[in-house]
């Protein structure tokens, strides 16, 4: 999943104090080197004043932390402060901190750079760091909050995540800094809780930042998440499938999806909004650009009878090398039955191809099959596959199947096909 | 070829510029080194005056010593 571009320019204007709207021109530069300017631009604003500012965190030893909270609350300011505060003796800059108001401190933490001031802020009392969260809240600044997740002990990200609502949760998940802290953020939180979102995540329409968030989080919690939203009334699932349709994140539904309990998915896939061509059309779009076949193996068999239909006469214009990708995808991940029951399903010249694609594999792919058929009785649906071989085709594959394990089953039922 | 815009934003960042940003026209490059360079200004401007009210709230036993680590 990629970098958010319009997130990244927030970022960077709020960095050179300037409107978002007035970077316009940075939307189509990757958001990878728009954030990469960024990194450059931190280092050179803090630099620029590097000496004086180091001087400015020398003087304020000389001084007791009384009076150095009234000098930087009334002379120098958030964004001074905000420099100065790296460079401070962690346990001196906490001790200041303790004198500031929380409003203030608000404004500090608005301007500083967390990577900058790692130390002291992990050092700031939990309740401190929950009380400036909700001024943070109350005045929307989830680039902020974003930007110190991973800087938090665990006790401050819980007061932090106490002190917000689910819709500010979602939308600081969102704009996070490092997306890599999302999923010890998602761990902390109670089942009610992340119940809670995901059904703020359908009220307040923030499907967007939701399945975004998703695509971070660890399989386990993407399917303890995806769960959750099933065990919701259908119109949550139905909100999801809306957004996905119309942002074109069918790319991030369809992990979820498979990361989901059985039952779960099982329920997904019954859904009336996902059972329209349209619909279908676009799920399978998904998979084939981001070749997120096993995603569609394995919700394809759940699928009523008239959206297998629909999906295999799509499969008609897949082509060879698409097949190919579905046959790799269900030897790596063991989806042989619902890859055979959907070739069964296909007309009769595209199972060709599929028979075709199949009997030229490698043996490691064949032996694969073969197992899975022993194991899951394919026989009867792989037969017929296969039968649409031409004749010196099936020949061929007989001789090869000959010399391979658990294949005597097949080889019966292709000699009665 | 480096352009002038190129290399005046080369100058404020004190480096190179993301190869990304190649696609930007001259006066956006320009556009974008000029708001830098301001915001660089704004800041310094902001660390002066925030030194000269500080010295006026230190107490002047200690304003002494403070201003010889501020202006050594």
């Amino acid at each position: 999943m990629s970098l958010n571009g319009g997130v990244e320019i927030l970022k960077l204007a709020r960095l050179v104090d300037t409107e978002p709207e007035q970077l316009a021109y940075l939307q189509y530069v990757a958001p990878q080197d728009i954030r990469d300017l960024r990194e450059q631009v931190t280092v050179v604003m803090v630099d620029a004043d590097r000496q004086m500012l180091q001087r400015v965190a020398s003087a304020t030893k000389l001084i007791p932390g009384k009076l150095a909270a009234v000098i930087g609350e009334r002379a120098f300011g958030p964004l001074l402060c905000a420099r100065v505060t790296g460079l401070l003796e962690p346990s001196r800059a906490v001790e200041i901190a303790g004198r500031l108001s929380t409003d203030f401190l608000a404004e500090v933490a608005v301007m500083l750079d967390p990577r900058r001031a790692s130390r002291v802020i992990a050092e700031i009392p939990a309740k401190q760091i929950g009380d400036i969260t909700a001024v943070l809240a109350e005045r929307e600044e989830f680039i902020a909050m974003g930007g110190f997740v991973g800087h938090l002990p665990e006790a401050s990200l819980r007061a932090a995540t106490d002190a917000v609502d689910d819709e500010t949760l979602l939308l600081t998940a969102y704009v996070i800094e490092a997306t890599s802290n999302l999923g010890a953020l998602v761990g902390l939180l109670s089942d009610e809780r992340l119940e809670s979102i995901i059904h703020n995540a359908h009220e307040l329409d923030l499907w967007v930042e939701a399945l975004d968030v998703l695509s971070y989080v660890s399989e386990e919690q993407r399917g303890q998440l995806g769960d959750i939203a099933a065990a919701l009334d259908d119109e949550v699932l139905d909100g999801m499938v809306r957004t996905a349709q119309r942002e074109g994140l069918w790319a991030d539904v369809l992990p979820v999806t498979r990361a989901m309990s059985p039952d779960s998915r099982a329920r997904f896939a019954k859904l009336g909004s996902i059972q329209t061509r349209p619909m279908l059309a676009s799920i399978v779009d998904a998979a084939s650009q981001r070749g997120l076949w096993a995603e569609l193996l394995v919700l394809l068999p759940l699928l009523p009878a008239a959206a297998r239909r629909r999906i295999a006469a799509l499969g008609t214009g897949f082509g060879r090398s698409i097949f190919e990708q579905i046959i790799h995808a269900a030897n790596d991940h063991g989806l042989w039955a619902p890859l055979v029951g959907f070739a069964a399903e296909l007309e009769q010249r595209t199972q060709l191809q599929v028979a075709e694609l199949i009997a030229a594999t490698d043996d490691k792919v064949l032996d694969g099959l073969l197992k899975a058929m022993a194991k899951d009785g394919l026989k009867d649906e792989l037969a017929g596959v296969m039968s649409t071989l031409k004749d010196a085709d099936r020949e061929r594959f007989s001789k090869r199947l000959a010399k391979r394990k658990n294949s005597d089953k097949l080889t019966e039922a292709l000699e009665a096909a | 070829m480096t352009s002038d815009a190129r290399r005046t934003l080369e100058n404020e960042l004190d480096g190179r510029v993301p190869d990304g940003l190649s696609t930007l026209k001259e006066e956006e490059l320009t556009d974008f080194a000029d708001r830098l360079h301001a915001a660089k200004e704004r800041q310094s401007q902001a660390l002066e005056s925030g030194i000269d009210q500080a010295l006026a709230i230190v107490p002047r036993l200690a304003r002494g010593s403070v201003r010889k680590i501020l202006f050594k």
